[in-house]
């Protein structure tokens, strides 16, 4: 659809949504959840795969990654974790004090010292015969105790100096395994009869592409709007393409977070305005990336019919390495390459990727509340 | 006239009677990722039942990896205290427990599971009016299903430093692959001039989310979906193998000890010092609303589907170039490279579409989704009479097991 704009981006983003509808119609995604990513990840290890999902990603459908400056996901689950606080166990009471101290006494002579995870079990079998009353207490208070500690603990070796970075899956070769194994697809954009009505997507308003024709130019810049409302074809190929759910490691625990979510008071928080901070209106947690969309072994031809003068042509031309609409990938790997060629109301784009370069191309984003599975 | 969802609907009906499934709780999986053989099989096979599941007629199930049964039954079991506190010393009195706790002290010393019957043979003697009562009291203390389940947990799925330990299912990727090469051939028809529409009284109630057009996520509502829906649609589908695969968590569930959850909502089991309670958990805010009990899989799928619509030469265009990534009823190429769509016209215009998968590799079509209450139903039952026979424990039965 070419239509006559009155404010500065709404021509790139027009064009930007109108290629969204067209991208999650032709992958079955799902528009109340898609975001496509800008630019694009291009991991070439399990880090930088990590790196481009470990996001709280914004509420937008085009996530341009140098406009919003997002913390990771992992800063803000570690947050909201260090923000809880359990009470006390009540085991000493439970059990009552006499007993406490014969228990005590009884669990020094045993050397070494049971591991943790025995201590419940430990117990069970001396107050069975010693203290049968509070045994099942007993237990049930140290058990709990362990998971509810375990829960925190777990994420402790991920935190402070020496951290071990956030781990998730899928892995790098875990992704490139599962796209091996995916179906390959094409399809084809054609700006004269796109729809680029989002009004039923997760984000129906005020919703603007700042990227222009290249990366890192501005949706506002001449250039860029002569682009967007010139006629505009894409067509694309990929030889795999998958969506693959995104889970956090072994420091994440899922009933954790729906606990902090689901109480807005204190305990389990320390204090009763952290809810506020995290996951209110304008809190800092209140998206989280549900799985990612790859692509492998892209080949995208683009064609615009935009009249661009010799010297836009040639700005154009010299900043091929940025990459271009509608991909937004840098030329930062020999896997990648794009090459433009330009004539009179005529201009050629080929981006490509090399098999086996798995190429992030955008996440299914939920609010935190379906999140943690509350619907 | 049909639209979009009538025709969908009645698909959805009719697949579940032609593959024997429950409109209670059947769930298309559209579209399923591939589930691809090799290191992380077993994990993402499990993620199907551990990964809960939203509420929808036709999740589009990858989602997310948010919301974890395990995780999430490690959290209530952490919000859980025993059914009862059972006073063995006021039920035999204070002398006779001194004296058995005295003999005790002698014998080497017994393992847990003894203990009952050690009383009893000991009381028998001693102390014969307090004989059942009290290894009635102890068997059932021994069996109390909230501890036991917390005991289990915290010792086996516990490391040594008091870490979870990774989650496992009973039966893994392999089991599967292996029960469907021998699972039963299946086949059925499906025409929408016969179809019943009505989903109302299916589990998600008619839920919309995650429908898509005639090809694979195309708008449901566009013109040629329309034309297509209101059309007459036939579908051949046949299955070379198909197999409901149930499966059950590992040794780290208590059905039991969930089951007596799920059945009080106030009081015992659940602890006043948690924040976690049964709203929360099992209610409309809940962690645990859904189970994926299990998955069904199949292999060497064939499916026929013909539209007597007249498709114009610009139309059968936009179709044939949408996208090979699928069509309706099956919109994904979900195990990958191994399954194909093919879409041809005939001289009238009408339209036939293929879509078959490469025999032996396993396609995910649905899991039977359980409400919390369906899942624990049973096991609920359990947990009370479990509790019940312990309360009525007589020592003989035990010594005789």
């Amino acid at each position: 659809m070419i239509t006559t704009y009155d404010t500065p981006t709404e021509a790139m983003t027009a064009v930007t949504d109108g290629w969204y509808n067209r991208l999650t119609a032709s992958l079955n995604l799902s528009v109340q959840h898609f975001q496509l990513l800008q630019p694009p990840g291009v991991p070439a290890s399990d880090q930088t795969l990590w790196d481009c999902f470990n996001v709280v990603p914004p509420a937008t459908l085009k996530y341009n990654r140098w406009y919003y400056q997002q913390p990771t996901f992992f800063s803000q689950y570690a947050a909201v974790v260090n923000r809880l606080s359990f009470p006390e166990s009540a085991f000493v009471k439970d059990i009552g004090a006499d007993t406490y101290v014969q228990w005590q006494a009884y669990l020094k002579t045993i050397s070494p010292p049971p591991p943790a995870n025995t201590l419940p079990t430990v117990w069970f079998q001396w107050a069975v015969v010693n203290a049968p009353s509070v045994a099942n207490i007993g237990r049930s208070d140290l058990a709990t105790q362990l998971l509810i500690n375990g829960a925190q603990a777990v994420l402790e070796p991920y935190q402070g100096p020496d951290a071990r970075p956030a781990d998730f899956s899928p892995s790098f070769s875990d992704l490139q395994n599962t796209l091996s194994a995916s179906t390959g697809t094409s399809f084809s954009f054609d700006s004269t009869n796109d729809d680029p009505d989002v009004s039923n997507s997760w984000v129906p308003g005020d919703d603007p592409n700042y990227f222009g024709i290249w990366t890192g130019s501005s949706a506002v810049f001449h250039i860029s709007r002569k682009f967007a409302s010139s006629r505009i074809t894409v067509s694309i190929q990929f030889d795999h393409f998958a969506t693959v759910s995104v889970t956090p490691g072994q420091w994440y625990n899922s009933a954790l977070l729906h606990q902090a979510w689901a109480s807005q008071s204190t305990p389990p928080w320390i204090d009763n305005s952290d809810w506020q901070t995290y996951f209110g209106a304008s809190g800092s947690f209140t998206h989280a990336v549900g799985s990612l969309l790859a692509a492998d072994g892209i080949t995208l031809t683009l064609t615009s019919d935009a009249d661009f003068t010799p010297s836009e042509q040639m700005l154009i031309k010299g900043l091929v390495a940025a990459g271009d609409w509608p991909v937004y990938c840098p030329i930062t790997s020999p896997a990648i390459s794009n090459s433009i060629t330009t004539g009179p109301g005529s201009m050629t784009i080929q981006f490509k990727s090399a098999p086996g370069n798995p190429v992030v191309l955008g996440f299914n984003v939920f609010d935190i509340r379906s999140y943690v599975g509350a619907g | 006239m049909s639209n979009f969802l009538d025709l969908q609907n009645g698909w959805y009906n009719g697949l579940i009677q032609g593959l024997g499934q429950s409109q209670d709780s059947f769930q298309i999986i559209q579209p399923a990722p591939p589930i691809a053989s090799g290191t992380a099989a077993n994990p993402t096979f499990w993620a199907y039942y551990n990964n809960i599941p939203p509420k929808t007629l036709t999740a589009q199930f990858v989602a997310s990896g948010g919301n974890q049964f395990y995780n999430n039954y490690r959290g209530l079991l952490s919000a859980l205290v025993p059914s009862r506190q059972i006073d063995v010393k006021a039920d035999i009195g204070a002398e006779n427990f001194a004296a058995w706790h005295a003999y005790v002290q002698t014998q080497p010393a017994p393992s847990m599971n003894q203990i009952p019957t050690m009383f009893r043979n000991w009381a028998m003697f001693n102390a014969p009016e307090v004989a059942n009562i009290g290894s009635s009291d102890y068997a059932a203390i021994l069996l109390d299903p909230i501890a036991t389940a917390q005991n289990e947990l915290t010792l086996v799925y516990t490391n040594e430093k008091g870490l979870p330990v990774n989650f496992d299912w009973q039966l893994n990727y392999a089991d599967m692959v292996n029960q469907l090469a021998s699972a039963p051939s299946r086949s059925f028809n499906f025409n929408s001039g016969t179809m019943n529409k009505n989903v109302s009284t299916s589990w998600a109630g008619g839920s919309t989310s995650g429908f898509f057009g005639l090809w694979g996520g195309s708008s449901s509502t566009s013109t040629l979906s329309e034309q297509f829906a209101s059309s007459t649609v036939t579908v051949d589908a046949s299955f070379e193998h198909i197999l409901v695969f149930s499966n059950t968590p590992g040794a780290w569930y208590y059905s039991s000890a969930m089951g007596l959850a799920y059945a009080n909502q106030t009081g015992n089991p659940w602890s006043d010092k948690s924040s976690i309670n049964w709203n929360n958990t099992f209610g409309p805010n809940g962690n645990m609303q859904y189970f994926s009990a299990n998955v069904i899989v199949a292999s060497g799928m064939s499916i026929t589907v013909t539209s007597n619509a007249k498709y114009s030469s610009v139309d059968q265009q936009t179709i044939t170039s949408s996208g090979s990534s699928g069509f309706w009823p099956f919109y994904s190429g979900d195990s990958g490279s191994t399954s194909t769509n093919r879409v041809s016209f005939n001289q009238e215009g009408n339209m036939t579409i293929t879509t078959s998968s490469i025999p032996g590799v396993p396609v995910v079509l649905g899991v039977n989704v359980l409400s919390a209450g369906e899942f624990v139903g049973h096991s609920s039952n359990l947990g009370i009479s479990l509790f019940e026979s312990a309360k009525a424990f007589a020592a003989d039965s035990l010594a005789a097991a």
